[in-house]
């Protein structure tokens, strides 16, 4: 029994520690706020481990960016009221809504030529903005089908909507970054 | 998908592993106190789910509605009627139950109203039931 909770527990770990900077990233980039994004990895981690860590570890993708993406959905709706409410009263608040370059924390370790790193480094920026540009359900589509690298299926199963909605949100996104990132190409 | 879209994805991608790989310290050591805090927080018990108990709910409150249909008041035979009104009842109520019983009953009720008519039918059923039998 012990046993297999320490199998259950150092899977879990592997799986966390290898999903939790692209789920961070992903929060990032949807929130533009560090804060916020680490929050919403916290919440996500803790309902996997808590409700779904008995499923097989072969669910525990698509369980955790289910849950990741339902607490960015909320984070967003959140945000929307908050700001409908700030209109109303024309309150401004610049210490609590702090927009963050998220490129700015990510000091480049690694060992390009300096033109090179300056290229990528632009258009990690680019591509940034782009994606926090797009709508979130875009950008949620793009980001399962391109970088976690899932199937149309998956990802409808993830973002709880059907497959033609999937294929969709994906092209539209597609076509936004091109025209917004065709000086890098 | 055209050979421009295959690239823009592929440095999309390479692009957003590279922002994963260059995370500042910090935020790497954050992401790691979180997942430690997640891992520490116990998992909920299988039998404290909801779901692990539907079957077994489901099966106790089908029991409990067949029991209830059928030692339901309203369930009970008739037949037993009469005799628990028997046992219930005083021996001189005994003739007021009797009557109640007789006004309930229709064709013992033409039998009480018409007596003359069962004695003749008797008489002649008793002559022609000897004749028979000579």
């Amino acid at each position: 029994m012990e046993r297999d909770f320490d199998k259950t527990y150092l899977s879990m770990n592997h799986f966390l520690a290898d999903i939790e900077g692209r789920a961070f990233r992903m929060a990032q980039i949807a929130t533009s706020n560090r804060d916020d994004a680490l929050e919403i990895v916290q919440d996500a981690m803790m309902k996997l481990v808590q409700k779904y860590s008995h499923h097989h570890a072969t669910e525990w993708k698509a369980l955790f960016y289910s849950i990741l993406n339902t607490r960015i959905l909320d984070w967003h709706r959140r945000q929307s009221v908050r700001n409908r409410f700030r209109s109303w009263f024309h309150w401004h608040d610049d210490d609590d809504e702090e927009t963050e370059d998220a490129l700015a924390q990510h000091p480049d370790e690694t060992h390009h030529e300096p033109d090179f790193r300056l290229q990528d480094d632009q258009f990690m920026r680019s591509l940034n903005n782009a994606l926090h540009a797009l709508p979130i359900r875009q950008q949620q589509a793009f980001l399962l089908r391109v970088w976690e690298g899932l199937d149309i299926n998956e990802a409808a199963a993830i973002m709880q909507c059907s497959a033609s909605s999937v294929k969709t949100h994906y092209a539209r996104a597609l076509d936004k970054l091109r025209e917004q990132l065709e000086d890098h190409q | 998908m055209t050979t421009e879209q295959e690239k823009l994805i592929a440095k999309a991608k390479a692009s957003l592993d590279a922002s994963v790989y260059t995370l500042d310290n910090k935020t790497q050591a954050d992401l790691a106190s979180i997942r430690k805090k997640a891992l520490n927080t116990q998992p909920q018990a299988s039998w404290r789910r909801f779901n692990a108990w539907l079957p077994a709910g489901a099966l106790a409150f089908c029991a409990l509605l067949t029991a209830a249909l059928l030692y339901s008041p309203l369930n009970i035979d008739d037949a037993a009627t009469p005799i628990a009104t028997q046992q219930t009842i005083q021996p001189e109520q005994a003739e007021q139950v009797a009557m109640l019983e007789l006004l309930n009953n229709p064709e013992d009720l033409e039998a009480v109203t018409d007596p003359a008519f069962y004695i003749w039918m008797d008489e002649v059923l008793a002559t022609e039931g000897m004749d028979n039998a000579v």
